[in-house]
């Protein structure tokens, strides 16, 4: 597991925040965390793969596909703050996300 | 979207267990060609990408190869590895075969899939649809 510090976590959060208003063409502003990214962005499962991609290299992560895919099947990411809590976990545990309970 | 001529006429003496299917734009392709990095190692292998870069539409074989990955994953309704199901894209629509690691086939039980491709036209872009099917003996 890896510590992340309040600035890592802030730095994910606008990190996000500014990739999906840049992607979706909306206002940094007028995103929440509760913003629904496929009913109110119009976002799809390639947006996600190339954000995902992007922290994976941000963050030198080695994870897999699969077992990120096996963990949202546990816990789904349709919301901004949902991708958020998502990432954070990511790069804190790594491939031992799906053991997590969280 | 139009769907117009994803029409069957794949001849296999294989049983036909699953099929499924995807669309996407293939503008949304065109960050992936230059650069020397490997782009988006979560979705194509090394050796998919080192392929793709040398056709004369690479945009069009990275949307190619995304969509019969995304349109085999809703064949399956499993989870697994992109990169774990190539498509060598020939550059002209019509069938083409997927390559599946040896794992993936072992986990799905299942044999081989194809993947008809099909580019269409509009006036200010184009969309690649593929419909793929997968097959056990």
């Amino acid at each position: 597991m890896v510590d992340i510090d309040k600035k890592t976590e802030q730095e994910i959060r606008d990190l996000i925040y500014e990739y999906f208003s840049e992607e979706c063409d909306v206002d940094k502003e007028d995103i929440t965390d509760d913003t629904d990214i496929i009913e109110e962005l119009e976002g799809d499962s390639l947006m996600l793969l190339a954000l995902l991609e992007m922290v994976r290299k941000k963050y030198g992560l080695g994870i897999e596909l699969k077992t990120l895919g096996n963990h949202l099947m546990k816990k789904p990411a349709d919301t901004v703050g949902q991708v958020v809590d998502l990432t954070m976990a990511v790069v804190k545990y790594g491939d031992d996300i799906v053991k997590m309970e969280l | 979207m139009a769907m117009i001529s994803l029409r069957w006429n794949y001849e296999t003496s294989n049983c036909l267990v699953a099929c499924g299917i995807d669309a996407e734009r293939v503008d949304r392709f065109k960050s992936y060609i230059a650069g020397d990095e490997h782009p988006m190692p979560f979705v194509f292998s090394k050796d998919e990408i080192k392929h793709i870069r040398k056709l004369a539409n690479p945009e069009k074989g990275f949307c190619a190869a995304f969509c019969a990955k995304e349109a085999f994953f809703k064949a399956v309704s499993k989870l697994y590895n992109l990169s774990e199901c190539e498509l060598f894209f020939t550059g002209d629509d019509g069938w083409q075969k997927i390559k599946l690691s040896s794992g993936l086939r072992k986990d799905l039980k299942i044999d081989s899939a194809v993947a008809k491709i099909e580019f269409i036209s509009y006036p200010f872009y184009m969309e690649c649809l593929a419909a793929v099917y997968v097959f056990k003996e």
